[in-house]
């Protein structure tokens, strides 16, 4: 059974950035802009029957942005999948906010591919 | 290293990035008085996204100099810098070296290192006014403050029992803690922890003591809690000054007369003679009469009874010697009744008081030395009940509707067989009540009915029963549906008018599904029928209640125990029966005036105005009876789930507790009966059963409703 995980940023290099690194992980990325995206996206996999393991989502981002999408996430049933914040050091504050809406961790940008599984690691075997 | 397939998406996003940012300042200059927040708030995005972008395929340059241009706009979004021209020109030459700058990365070549100097210092003067050059720089290095100084912590972790639903897990608490600084001690709580069946895997029992000596501050371990402290009981204490190191662990926990053994220093000899002339704390006080005597011995009795209760209050015992014990115990109990028997051919009148206050004695003792083995078969129902927990959810989520599960009684006990193999029953009404009972949000919104259905598992005794239900609030059994099937695979007549309780049973009909739309779960072939066959072969029964949108009920009935029943013994001819008092209604010598035979229906006897089959059981079971004739014999009245019948003896003999014994185990299956029992003399009698009594007296299920139609 293939193993998904959640990508929720706007900026196409960081999405491929973790793609990359995860797949050499052996786990499937789903790729989603924005936050509205994202929860389609997790609408989607469902009815695919994909099983996300993980959701990976940016905070400041267009159209609905990180915070608003973990809130609208944890009241759906999808709210026991373990999200993970991306966050920049200037963002102490969004890092807070995140973890208030639900977000089970956060990573500091830049990363590296070792510093993103470690904390994969953390919530998904 | 950055891969090509990574650089190039970069490159392509990086310069819809740099648009972004050159239309949005563009626009900011065209009126600096009004600013937009949608803009100034995608200007900053696009240079937030670039800094990130770049950061992440290792272009740190790039990386660090967009970080100018955001901290800029990142005042300005906040109102916190005003937007002038110069600003503006400023920020459009920083755009326009960025442009630059990432192209000389990707192709590697060389960066003008003195502009970008010039441009950087000119944009931090916007962004912090008041710093000159020199303070600039200064700020620039982290004060690392020289020789730090270890610290030790206290840390005390009590987790909420449901922390593993918020994604969290103590273990990667524990994993952070470790990579801070060295763990000099640890404790793990295990008290918590409930036993087996009433452990719920998903939840944490258990909390930590954790004491850390780091070089980290006090800000850096609370940052590890960040996530969890709100909702947990998390301490931190410095406790440097008072920590005193605790040395060797091996020996901090060792009596000082081991220690002085090991190390040669006393013989053992010295330290038992020592330990034997070893006071207790209880003595000590006691003869330095701080406490009385009398009330320390008590005290001391009733801690040493608490202990011991303490150790002894669980046992493992396998399975296979419980049953070996029960069965013994059943013999034992056989034997008793047999024994009794023999009382009356004491002739001595003396000696037969005796005997019988004595054996009464002994029928009393085993019958309550049977029910308390049994009792140690049972085991509660809630391990199974919470099993489904996560089954309504994922149904529920499944099919787009909002289901609340609500159980009681999960305490209530079952023999252990039964609560093993209800699990499938109860698994498909549970998907049953989801699939065909509770309705859509929608749906029920429109029915002024709470968006959320609940489902309710119950589990309760009552009358030397348990039972167990599955109630929805869905929109209940559609009757004319349910009889229209039935009617078309030819379970039902057309032509005849059922009851209510006759349509709901023929839910039960083999090869029966009412659900049109057949879902993923409920349309896998398991019907009904089988979950009442699964249920029956467990001795139980199932009824169904149900009213349109109001919901439906499933209703499942265990004996107690069930290795024993109470019963009637019967007799036909020589042979004897013993007959479930479960399903007995009534018994009673029929009028001739009750009797009546119908066309093509056979016998019918009349109970109370109702008119129901008559089974002569010497038929059944072809043994020549002592009475044929039904005004000088007994009818007995049997209820079953399903059906009522009137089952002709010669005689009644009288009321007993059977332990059953299985037939087929031993010798083979006998239609109509579901085991035997050993009765007080010794002889073996059938235990009839109701279902089977069906089968091979109306061939058909189904000739049973007929006829309870008829009338």
């Amino acid at each position: 059974m293939k193993r998904y995980i959640l990508v929720v940023d706007d900026s196409p290099t960081l999405r491929t950035s973790i793609d990359i690194t995860l797949r050499e992980f052996g786990f499937e990325t789903i790729e989603a802009q924005d936050g509205k995206d994202g929860l389609e996206k997790l609408k989607e996999a469902m009815k695919n029957g994909q099983s996300i393991k993980m959701i990976i989502s940016d905070i400041n981002m267009p159209v609905m942005d990180g915070i608003t999408f973990i809130k609208k996430v944890k009241k759906t049933p999808f709210k026991y999948i373990p999200i993970l914040v991306l966050t920049t050091e200037s963002e102490e504050e969004k890092k807070l906010e995140g973890k208030k809406a639900g977000a089970a961790g956060w990573l500091v940008k830049p990363f590296r591919p070792d510093q993103l599984m470690y904390v994969i690691g953390k919530f998904v075997r | 290293m950055p891969n090509d397939e990574l650089i190039q998406v970069f490159m392509e996003e990086s310069e819809e990035e740099i648009k972004e940012l050159e239309a949005g300042l563009i626009s900011l200059e065209e009126d600096p008085d009004n600013i937009d927040a949608d803009n100034i708030g995608r200007i900053f995005r696009s240079a937030h996204t670039i800094k990130g972008s770049a950061g992440m395929v290792g272009f740190e340059d790039v990386a660090n100099f967009t970080h100018n241009l955001e901290n800029i706009l990142d005042k300005v979004r906040n109102n916190e810098l005003k937007v002038t021209k110069n600003l503006i020109t400023s920020l459009l030459e920083g755009v326009d070296f960025l442009k630059g700058l990432i192209s000389a990365t990707i192709n590697k070549e060389d960066i003008d290192s003195a502009k970008m100097q010039s441009i950087t210092s000119r944009l931090k003067r916007f962004a912090s006014p008041l710093l000159d050059e020199a303070e600039e720089s200064s700020s620039e290095t982290k004060v690392v403050p020289g020789g730090v100084k270890e610290r030790v912590f206290a840390i005390s972790m009590r987790f909420r029992p449901d922390i593993f639903m918020t994604g969290q897990d103590p273990l990667m608490l524990l994993h952070e803690l470790y990579d801070m600084g060295e763990i000099v001690e640890i404790y793990a709580h295990t008290e918590g922890i409930p036993d087996f069946y009433a452990l719920k895997p998903t939840n944490c029992y258990m909390w930590w003591e954790i004491i850390i000596r780091t070089e980290q501050p006090l800000s850096n371990l609370k940052n590890v809690f960040i996530f969890v402290e709100d909702e947990n009981e998390i301490h931190i204490d410095d406790i440097t000054e008072k920590y005193t190191d605790g040395g060797n662990l091996d020996l901090a926990e060792k009596p000082i007369g081991e220690i002085l053994v090991e190390k040669g220093i006393i013989k053992e000899e010295d330290l038992i003679e020592a330990l034997r002339e070893h006071k207790t704390t209880g003595q000590q006080l006691v003869e330095k009469g701080k406490a009385p005597k009398d009330i320390v011995e008590n005290v001391a009795r009733i801690q040493s009874r608490s202990r011991k209760v303490v150790r002894s209050k669980t046992i493992r015992v396998d399975t296979e010697k419980l049953d070996k014990l029960v069965n013994l115990v059943g013999e034992m109990v056989i034997s008793v009744a047999r024994m009794v028997q023999f009382s009356t051919a004491i002739k001595d009148p003396l000696l037969f008081r005796s005997f019988e206050t004595s054996s009464a004695a002994l029928e009393r003792v085993s019958r309550e030395l049977q029910e308390q083995v049994m009792r140690v078969r049972m085991i509660p129902v809630e391990g199974t009940f919470n099993r489904f927990r996560r089954l309504v959810r994922d149904l529920a989520f499944e099919q787009g509707k909002k289901i609340e599960l609500k159980m009681s009684g999960t305490e209530t006990e079952l023999d252990k067989n039964v609560v093993e193999q209800i699990g499938d029953p109860l698994k498909h009404m549970i998907r049953n009540s989801i699939d065909h009972g509770i309705e859509t949000p929608e749906e029920r919104k429109a029915k002024g009915k709470p968006e959320t259905g609940t489902i309710w598992l119950k589990a309760y005794q009552e009358e030397g029963s348990i039972f167990i239900e599955i109630a929805d609030d869905g929109r209940g059994i559609d009757k004319d549906r349910l009889l229209a099937k039935a009617i078309e695979k030819g379970i039902a007549d057309a032509s005849q008018q059922y009851s209510e309780e006759d349509i709901f049973n023929f839910m039960f009909a083999p090869g029966l599904s009412t659900a049109e739309k057949v879902t993923e779960i409920s349309g896998r072939g398991v019907g009904m029928d089988v979950v009442k066959k699964n249920i029956e072969d467990l001795r139980g029964s199932i009824e169904v209640i149900s009213s349109k949108d109001m919901g439906t009920v499933f209703r499942v009935r265990f004996p107690l125990t069930l290795a024993i029943i109470d019963s009637m013994t019967v007799r036909v001819g020589k042979e004897v029966f013993t007959v479930p008092l479960s399903v007995i209604e009534k018994s009673l010598r029929p009028g001739r005036e009750d009797i009546k035979t119908v066309e093509g229906k056979g016998e019918l006897i009349d109970i109370r105005g109702e008119y129901i089959p008559l089974v002569r059981l010497y038929e059944l079971f072809n043994i020549i009876p002592e009475k044929t004739d039904p005004t000088e014999a007994f009818v007995v009245v049997l209820q079953g789930t399903a059906s009522r019948f009137g089952v002709l003896v010669d005689d009644i003999l009288g009321l007993s507790q059977a332990v059953i014994k299985s037939i087929d185990k031993n010798f083979r299956k006998i239609e109509g009966t579901s085991g035997a029992t050993i009765l007080g003399n010794g002889k073996v009698s059938l235990i009839l059963d109701i279902h089977g009594m069906e089968r091979l007296a109306f061939n058909d299920k189904r000739n049973i409703r007929i006829f309870k139609g008829v009338v």
